[in-house]
């Protein structure tokens, strides 16, 4: 493991996003247990840890995350910048009262902002893509993820609702 | 054979977990499930990536068995030890119930070497085992915090 090729653009561009992410994860008003909220963050971590050691490493290794294909000390903190995103998903869900009839926007709309945030990645030379991948591939990638998220934590609260035990929101 | 093997072990881990009597909660299962995934995925990459000491196939479908017991299989097996321990009141039954996933762990990854998804560099079954006996303890520990926090109220 290495702590970074050479400090410039993509990891000022990380420390950056750091700052501003976990900034709003503690200013925001609470509005979601402190179970969750863990619960959101494992969640950004583990999904961007997932996608990107199966698709973006091993076999595939579709793209570059940072300056090498090494083990960056700089990767992890890519990990640890997705995981707030799993706490806004969940915040703004509860925020906005998505339901049913709205959760199809709503994966939309994240999607939008994640090709965006691809998008501003591949920029600040956080993403290298190769073999063949393209930047829209990523949407892919992001409607998997949102509506495997959002399906499962309607399923938490219709649980939740129904009063079976052990499913409370905390 | 290597991928039939590593579907029918994470379908039957599947089952049991639909089947047993859970004793955590849905957000428990889910937090488990996820942490021991990352963890073990960032610690397989370390070992085969990094350090080089473990081979991976290079063949598709073996290799997407591989992923398959990564992404499944092992977080799997740890959600059920994590149910069995909090059901089993004495330490004889918590300990039985992490070496019994430790065997059958082990025994695959024996399976894996036999049908050449992975091969052992600098690595053995010893390590692999002493490795996962560790992660099964930091989720543990992951999980008491993470309970703890479930009885916590945000300050006014």
């Amino acid at each position: 493991m290495i702590l970074w090729e050479q400090f410039d653009r993509n990891e000022w561009y990380i420390l950056t996003m750091l700052v501003i992410s976990y900034g709003a994860v503690i200013l925001l008003p609470k509005r979601v247990s402190p179970k969750l909220m863990i619960l959101g963050l494992v969640w950004g971590f583990a999904s961007s840890t997932l996608f990107d050691f199966t698709i973006g490493g091993g076999l595939l290794d579709f793209y570059m995350v940072n300056d090498s294909n090494r083990y960056e000390l700089t990767d992890l903190l890519v990990y640890f910048l997705f995981a707030p995103f799993g706490y806004f998903f969940i915040y703004f869900y509860e925020a906005w009262k998505i339901g049913k009839k709205t959760l199809l926007y709503y994966i939309a709309g994240w999607t939008a902002v994640g090709a965006v945030m691809q998008w501003v990645s591949e920029w600040m030379r956080l993403t290298e893509y190769q073999r063949g991948y393209k930047l829209e591939y990523n949407i892919v990638v992001f409607l998997i993820v949102q509506t495997i998220t959002g399906l499962f934590y309607a399923h938490i609260k219709s649980r939740s609702a129904s009063g079976e035990r052990g499913s409370h929101m905390g | 054979m290597g991928f039939v093997v590593a579907f029918v072990a994470a379908w039957f881990a599947l089952f049991i977990f639909y089947g047993m009597n859970k004793r955590l909660s849905i957000v428990e299962n889910a937090f488990v499930f996820l942490a021991s995934m990352a963890l073990g995925i960032h610690l397989s990459w370390f070992i085969v990536e990094e350090f080089k000491w473990i081979e991976m196939t290079k063949d598709g479908l073996s290799y997407a068995g591989v992923l398959l017991y990564r992404i499944v299989l092992f977080p799997m097996v740890f959600v059920l030890v994590m149910n069995a321990v909090y059901k089993l009141r004495g330490i004889a039954g918590q300990l039985l119930s992490g070496v019994t996933a430790l065997a059958s762990l082990a025994v695959l990854n024996m399976a894996f070497v036999a049908y050449d998804m992975i091969r052992y560099t600098k690595w053995n079954l010893f390590y692999e085992t002493l490795v996962t006996a560790l992660l099964l303890l930091i989720v543990y520990v992951l999980l008491r915090g993470f309970r703890k926090a479930a009885d916590k109220r945000w300050a006014a």
